[in-house]
């Protein structure tokens, strides 16, 4: 299902582009068509795709030269020099429930964590966790494809009825504004596009905006966080967080290290390792990849359906401000009213539909993996370091205003 | 999404994995193995409380005595990690100690506490079969715990604080291929074991 959308997102954005070329004049068709052009060829992009590669074996390059060397650098469960190190936190509350921790250097270690996490959101989950890296090189491209949603229907359908409200909105702009082009008249019509085009889940979200699509984007936006419909972010690697914290808190050590995909994967090259150069043999070099086969083949959607680190870092990066995805709406193809271009929604790994923050999955999500950006035909979606307050979507964060309105 | 059916039982399923995952071992006793600790890990339960299995002891060691516990060390412990004296001799030089995130290590002091206490294995000792051929750990010993009487190695119990260099040092044993089996003259052992006798 998801890979047929995605073969036929460009296709899309080809025909739509062409519709374009007969209506309007001979330049603007021109430019759409090679949007559609590099629509089409964004596959090909996919240099932070490497380089997120590179990293994570590069992890185990860092890992590696700690084994050669003593470094004491440390593995994905704790990373650092000397003293201070980010722990991985999962871990380290585990640890704190079971009654382990013996000194206050065990909270450093959360504190650094915690507000790594703040800082760089779920980066860790794109960027360094093995996990990917290793289904990536042993099981090719095809399993990481993006296993967000088992209600894949569900997420299709309300992609199809977003993108059918969208196309509706575009053939309606365009055929107003070949008959009217008096000034008022335009502003007019662009301001009811906008507000279709940014509320454009089909679902009535706000009764106040559902008769005049007249309101204002800001005031749609406010009707809308009053009346939003409550879309749970709480899935079910919360119960497995929950599950791990309380277990261990009961059996008296971190139970979910056992199992954890991310030590054993690190164990597992450090067993090797040590097989390798000091003729160390263990069941340990069958036992560890067994789990995790069990673990990562078996089940597929460890990441998003059982993973608890990542639940920890959902739950603390919803602090997270900087490195967000954030389109420019003059540039957006669907948002400009040019295409019904769904591209970065149609690549993002976490299923994060830019184009409305109300969607299935938070903005918060973001694995900070940089699909999106590769993918966007027209190059409009940045991650700038602190989130821009003008010129660029605001949907993600409310303003001042807007936080004022929702509190009278 | 909302909570489907589905996901409450994958929650569940997951939940319950972990806590028979817990209690089996709560069951199975852990705290109760008697592998050998880097230093200050000395109380089991205290140990495996706090160990995050993170590796950074074992990376950090300049003397490669830590090891990773293995399967065969037992499920529970995999991953932890333990005194390896095939591999190296404690110098108790706390590079474990600072970089453990959790403090589960700490420093302890070598002319009162103990790592473990040397064992003398006669069926393996080269002194045992020709008395007075071999007094290595004799000569070896840092902590003068090790002395030679009629010929045969005897270990000092309190002066013994687990260093391991006599296992290090140690003729018997040396040239096997795979280190992780067999044992030595002398082997160091926790101090519950050695009790236990």
């Amino acid at each position: 299902m998801t890979k047929n959308k995605a073969a036929a997102a460009p296709e899309q954005a080809k025909a739509s582009a062409a519709e374009d070329a007969s209506a309007t004049p001979a330049k603007t068709a021109g430019s759409a068509q090679s949007k559609a052009a590099k629509a089409a060829k964004g596959d090909k992009r996919r240099s932070t795709d490497n380089l997120r590669l590179v990293c994570g074996l590069g992890f185990f390059v860092v890992v590696g030269i700690g084994l050669a060397f003593n470094t004491g650098l440390g593995t994905t469960d704790s990373f650092g020099w000397q003293t201070i190190a980010a722990a991985c936190p999962v871990g380290a509350i585990e640890t704190l429930l079971a009654g382990g921790i013996q000194a206050p250097v065990a909270l450093v270690c959360l504190a650094i964590t915690v507000v790594l996490v703040l800082l760089f959101g779920r980066a860790a989950c794109g960027w360094l966790c093995p996990v990917p890296v290793v289904r990536r090189v042993f099981g090719g491209k095809k399993a990481v494809a993006k296993s967000v949603s088992d209600s894949k229907e569900e997420e299709a359908a309300c992609d199809a009825q977003k993108n059918a409200a969208v196309k509706a909105a575009i053939d309606d702009r365009r055929a107003k504004l070949a008959v009217d082009t008096s000034p008022a008249a335009r502003a007019q019509i662009e301001r009811e596009f906008s507000a279709i085009i940014h509320g454009a889940c089909a679902t009535p979200h706000c009764a106040e905006c559902a008769g005049h699509t007249t309101c204002s984007q800001e005031t749609m936006r406010v009707h809308d966080r009053k009346n939003r419909i409550k879309v749970s972010h709480y899935d079910t690697r919360f119960a497995v967080l929950i599950g791990a914290l309380a277990s261990s808190a009961i059996a008296g050590f971190p139970v979910f290290c056992l199992v954890c995909p991310v030590g054993l994967t690190v164990a597992t090259f450090i067993a090797l390792w040590r097989f390798i150069t000091m003729n160390q043999g263990t069941w340990g070099l069958i036992v560890m990849p067994v789990i995790l086969i069990v673990e990562l083949v078996v089940l597929r959607k460890w990441c998003h359906r059982l993973c608890p680190i990542s639940a920890f870092f959902s739950l603390v990066g919803k602090g997270n401000k900087t490195l967000r995805p954030t389109v420019d709406e003059k540039k957006c193809l669907r948002l400009n009213g040019t295409a019904v271009c769904n591209r970065c929604h149609d690549v993002c790994p976490e299923g994060i539909d830019l184009h409305d923050p109300r969607g299935l999955v938070a903005p918060t999500e973001c694995i900070k993996c940089a699909a999106c950006v590769d993918a966007c035909p027209e190059s409009c979606i940045t991650m700038p370091l602190f989130p821009k307050r003008t010129g660029a979507s605001q949907a993600t964060t409310l303003t001042d205003k807007e936080e004022q309105c929702l509190t009278n | 999404m909302g909570i489907t059916r589905r996901d409450f039982l994958v929650a569940g399923v997951s939940a319950a994995a972990l806590a028979a995952c817990g209690s089996t071992a709560a069951y199975a006793g852990v705290g109760t193995s008697s592998l050998v600790r880097p230093v200050g890990g000395q109380d089991e339960t205290t140990f495996l409380a706090g160990c995050l299995r993170c590796d950074r002891c074992r990376s950090v060691c300049p003397e490669n005595v830590i090891d990773l516990a293995h399967a065969e060390d037992g499920f529970f412990e995999m991953r932890t990690p333990k005194m390896n004296f095939h591999l190296g001799a404690c110098t108790f030089c706390n590079k474990c100690v600072d970089v453990c995130p959790t403090g589960v290590l700490h420093a302890i002091d070598p002319s009162k506490d103990k790592l473990g206490i040397a064992e003398i294995r006669p069926a393996q000792c080269v002194a045992y079969r020709n008395p007075g051929s071999c007094s290595k750990c004799a000569e070896v010993c840092p902590y003068d715990a090790c002395h030679i009487q009629g010929g045969y190695p005897v270990i000092d119990d309190d002066a013994c604080n687990g260093c391991g260099t006599c296992v290090y040092d140690c003729p018997a044993l040396v040239l096997t291929a795979v280190d992780s089996t067999g044992e030595r003259g002398v082997e160091v052992v926790t101090v519950a074991e050695h009790e236990r006798g």
